[in-house]
């Protein structure tokens, strides 16, 4: 029974729930999209040790590649790969929730303002892959 | 379709309730009924002392917020029979504190309101004879932030305000822009003093369900970004161009 | 019982209070002020307003044709020394609202746009897209936020307390606890509003129950024209839902089921293409609200699932000029009609809209009696007439507001504090009478809603737009029938916090009050002029009516009739003619 003293009523304070973010896609996604960012911690940590792995010749780069290989971290990378890819896809999509640019005084779609990020997400792996694969 | 839906609203009194719990009415299921008519169907034939706030019925006036499924809604605005064949929960505003069945606790958010100085503010001490010129292209800059009916339905669907009643919130922050952008206005700079704190635009985590849910489509989280990029860009410019004054 | 004083007091938070409380500010810094309101101020009733308002500022516009047009418009009941001071000062008071911020609608060349009007024989209404009520409100009450008005929110006001026959404040409940406040105020400014709710179908909100007309109706002060009852002619069939004169003044058509336009053979002049002033759909609203139900009467109407309708056609507008001048009507007509206007018709009938009527005072707001002063549609000065204007009500709020204000700030300077003694003894009253009456009511059995519902069908059908000597009397004896009832009905709700079934019986009982009177001015009123329409009298009678309706609450509670000649000044009682010899 809430402590009621007549002219004095208690509201009743609601509580956001711990899982509050499970309620809705939406929160879902968003706390994903956040959470994407420690994979690209980790991405980064694995890019600065094979550079280092490079860096201490050929056999520490050998024995790197073979550590990449192993079934436990080629699972992980495999994760961290669609994570950063899920990571990149909202981040770009977050550009018209930031700006609103105008054209001859007419505002573009949410779509129009997206599209340059992707197409240059699109041709900058391009490059890379066309660097890697002739490498 | 069936005649009757099943409503389950929720219901609380201070007299008498630790806490919110649900009735069940059965209500006609008339096909140019909103949510509102059956809940004023409720009060005027079934139960006298359900209450909730309600005015214009034409989704102007900002009153009738709440809950219906668990999504935020105006309930002038929400037809009944999306929700057939039932049954369809209808409950309060979420993040604030629930003073009767339906009705909310609006002081926090009359206080924001208030604090981020949301009026024409003229530095230079001068106004024109006539009107400001102002062209329709200088409208359409904040014309959107101008629309908020203060309705509430982005304080309910923000997890921020849920976690930290501090932040400003979404509607605050939206009128705060619709000043600085209007190009009549010179304040720019003190409601970014009030507001680039981190209770203010930082607090934001561009969630962006505040805009998902706005029956105005006033996107308060555009506003917010765009105040973060304008906070930003200040403060480059405050070292790096410390001789310029606002 | 809680009390606090203040110099001026506003009861009501619409467009007009918070317009008179930033005047009582500016007019005298050191004057307390509080504003007291039964909903939060943006939930008031101005925020549904749609068309614009009007003020003089095109170059080839005057202030003696908005003047001619706005007193023809209300068939010379209006008192021509107040629509002179209102057509003066509504220019200055809609430059002061953009100052403030008001987004209003711009020609290209950033200069304040205006369209034309119904009634109105140049353009010169004032509009933030179709949403103009909505953007004054805000403003105002974003503005007001700068001054040091203290806000009693959610607060319900249940009498005016009047001491020596000088008001001395109010008696209120706060509506979040139940608690009861005695104010004192040595001024108080009535701003709420309207009436609407005593008719069944109506644009207006739940809250436009007269609570201000009837609180000061019952403190002694008389109100004045309460007959004149304006129907909209484009108000949504189920819900009532106003369709703003803006639709016609961009150019739509009235039809009727045949597709013609109807309005032709009403003398409003012959239909064209384009929208031509003070003609055919730029008619006044009562002519044309009239129109409708003779159509109704050869049979010409449409059969709707609520009643019958006509339609107003907006297609041949397309949609880029609907988007931007008309996009909120766009929205009500897909959500509350499932219809688009681009593409189709919009059903449309007349429906109860405004109160030229009101709480009688003179130019500065002031009703007889001391220190109860009032402004906007709660108060009928009378700048309305028998008919009001589209788009006059909104610079009615400002101007009228403002002179309210500035009138009661200067009283207030000059007169004492009320005595506490007398006040909490009413309070107490009033209090106990609230416990008695509603709160701790056992037993009961008629339902708000019944009466409610039963009193707006006897309006509707007595009281409508063409009424007869019986119609009137058959409403006034069922009315009286009616509240006879009201002391036995049933309160569910027996909780102090947020008491709504104690305001809606509270409320039901102004509208009984407020239904009174219109009836016993409508049934004197032996004439018909503007809105009021007697099929038993069918001509205007200006030797014997050119005369306001005054009624004051007898001692058994009901109304005493009396007439107050009009005040002309230039412009001698003429005919009223609209189409093309206008």
């Amino acid at each position: 029974m809430a402590v009621y003293s007549e002219f004095e009523p208690k509201p009743y304070r609601q509580q956001i729930a711990n899982l509050w973010w499970l309620e809705r896609m939406n929160y879902l996604k968003f706390i994903l999209r956040e959470f994407s960012s420690i994979f690209v911690a980790y991405f980064l940590l694995v890019t600065l040790c094979m550079l280092s792995a490079m860096a201490g010749g050929r056999e520490s780069y050998l024995a790197f590649r073979q550590w990449m290989a192993s079934p436990l971290i080629l699972l992980l990378n495999v994760i961290t790969l669609a994570f950063m890819v899920f990571h990149a896809y909202t981040w770009t999509l977050l550009v018209p929730r930031a700006m609103l640019p105008r054209w001859h005084g007419k505002a573009l779609t949410e779509k129009q303002t997206a599209l340059p990020g992707f197409v240059a997400w699109g041709l900058v792996s391009l490059i890379v892959a066309i660097i890697v694969i002739a490498a | 379709m069936a005649d009757t839906i099943t409503v389950e609203v929720a219901r609380f009194s201070p007299d008498s309730d630790s806490a919110p719990h649900y009735q069940s009415y059965q209500v006609p299921l008339r096909k140019d009924w909103m949510i509102l008519d059956a809940l004023n169907y409720i009060k005027d034939h079934l139960d006298g002392s359900l209450t909730f706030r309600w005015s214009c019925r034409m989704g102007i006036c900002g009153s009738c917020g709440m809950t219906v499924n668990g999504r935020e809604r105006l309930t002038c605005e929400t037809l009944l029979t999306e929700f057939a064949p039932g049954p369809v929960r209808v409950g309060a505003l979420r993040n604030f504190p629930i003073a009767r069945d339906l009705v909310v606790d609006m002081s926090d958010f009359m206080e924001k309101l208030s604090m981020v100085k949301p009026w024409i503010v003229r530095k230079d001490g001068t106004e024109p004879v006539r009107e400001f010129i102002q062209t329709p292209e200088q409208l359409d800059n904040f014309k959107q932030y101008s629309l908020c009916i203060n309705c509430m339905l982005c304080y309910s669907a923000c997890p921020v305000y849920g976690i930290d009643p501090h932040f400003t919130g979404p509607a605050a922050l939206a009128l705060a822009e619709r000043y600085n952008l209007d190009s009549r206005d010179q304040g720019a700079g003190d409601r970014l003093d009030i507001l680039s704190q981190h209770d203010g635009i930082w607090d934001c985590t561009v969630i962006g369900e505040c805009s998902e849910v706005c029956p105005k489509h006033v996107d308060p989280s555009l506003a917010i970004q765009e105040f973060k990029l304008a906070a930003t860009k200040e403060w480059y410019k405050s070292f790096l161009m410390p001789w310029g004054g606002k | 019982m809680e009390t606090s004083s203040h110099d001026v007091l506003l009861v009501g938070g619409g467009g007009a209070a918070l317009r008179a409380a930033i005047a009582v500010c500016e007019a005298n810094p050191k004057l307390s002020v509080g504003m007291i309101s039964k909903v939060y101020p943006m939930r008031s009733h101005t925020v549904s307003a749609e068309g614009g308002a009007a003020a003089v500022i095109a170059d080839d516009d005057s202030l003696d044709e908005h003047a001619y047009d706005t007193i023809s418009g209300g068939d010379w009941l209006s008192d021509q020394d107040a629509v002179e001071i209102f057509v003066n000062n509504a220019p200055k008071e809609m430059l002061r609202l953009e100052h403030w911020g008001c987004p209003w609608s711009r020609t290209p060349e950033g200069r304040v746009a205006v369209r034309p009007f119904g009634g109105m024989k140049k353009m010169r209404t004032w509009f933030a897209a179709d949403k103009t009520g909505f953007h004054m409100l805000h403003t105002l009450f974003q503005t007001s936020l700068k001054y040091p008005i203290v806000r009693y929110d959610e607060t319900f006001v249940t009498k005016l307390l009047i001491e020596d026959g000088a008001v001395c404040g109010v008696v209120a409940i706060e509506l979040k606890s139940g608690k009861v406040r005695v104010i004192s105020g040595k001024a108080v400014i009535v701003g709420t509003g309207g009436c609407g709710r005593v008719f069944p179908y109506t644009t207006n909100a739940n809250i436009c129950t007269g609570d201000g007309m009837a609180l000061a109706y019952r403190a002694g002060a008389p109100l004045k024209d309460m007959e004149m009852v304006q129907y909209h002619p484009t108000g949504l069939p189920f819900t009532g839902i106003l369709i703003t004169e803006a639709t016609r003044a961009e150019g739509g058509y009235l039809v009727n089921k045949d597709g013609y336009r109807y309005l032709q053979d009403y003398n409003l002049g012959k239909p064209h293409a384009e929208p031509v002033f003070r003609s055919m759909e730029l008619g006044p609203r009562d002519r044309l609200s009239q129109a409708f139900v003779k159509e109704m009467e050869k049979g010409r109407t449409v059969k709707g699932p609520y009643g019958d309708v006509v339609y107003l056609d907006l297609r041949h507008l397309g949609e880029a000029k609907i988007d931007a001048k008309l996009p909120m009507v766009r929205e009500l007509c897909m959500k509350y009609e499932n219809i688009d206007p681009v593409k189709e018709m919009i059903p449309v009938r007349p429906v109860q809209h405004y109160m030229m009527g009101g709480i009688h005072t003179d130019v500065n707001g002031a009703t007889p009696v001391k220190g109860l002063y009032a402004a906007g549609e709660v108060a009928c000065v009378s700048l309305n007439g028998s008919n009001r204007l589209g788009s006059n009500s909104l610079g009615e709020l400002l101007v009228f507001g403002a002179r309210a204000g500035q009138a009661a700030a200067e009283y207030a300077a000059g007169a004492a504090m009320p005595g506490s003694n007398p006040i909490l003894a009413i309070g107490s009253d009033e209090e106990h009478r609230i416990e008695r009456d509603y709160l701790r009511k056992t037993g009961g059995s008629e339902r708000i809603s019944a009466l409610r519902e039963a009193m707006q069908k006897a309006m509707e059908e007595g009281a409508g737009i063409y009424r007869t000597r019986d119609s009137l009397n058959t409403a006034a004896k069922t009315v009286r029938e009616l509240r006879d009832r009201y002391s036995a009905i049933q309160i569910d709700d027996h909780s102090r916090t947020f008491n709504t079934q104690l305001t809606s019986a509270l409320e039901l009982g102004f509208l009984f009050d407020l239904a009174e009177t219109i009836l016993a001015s409508a049934i004197g009123r032996e004439e018909s002029r503007g809105a009021h329409q007697r099929l038993d009298f069918p001509d205007r009678d200006d030797k014997k009516f050119l005369a306001h309706s005054m009624v004051k609450q007898g001692g058994d509670g009901h109304p005493v009739l009396e007439y107050l000649p009009v005040t002309i000044t230039r412009w001698p009682p003429g005919k009223r003619v609209y189409g093309e010899q206008s």
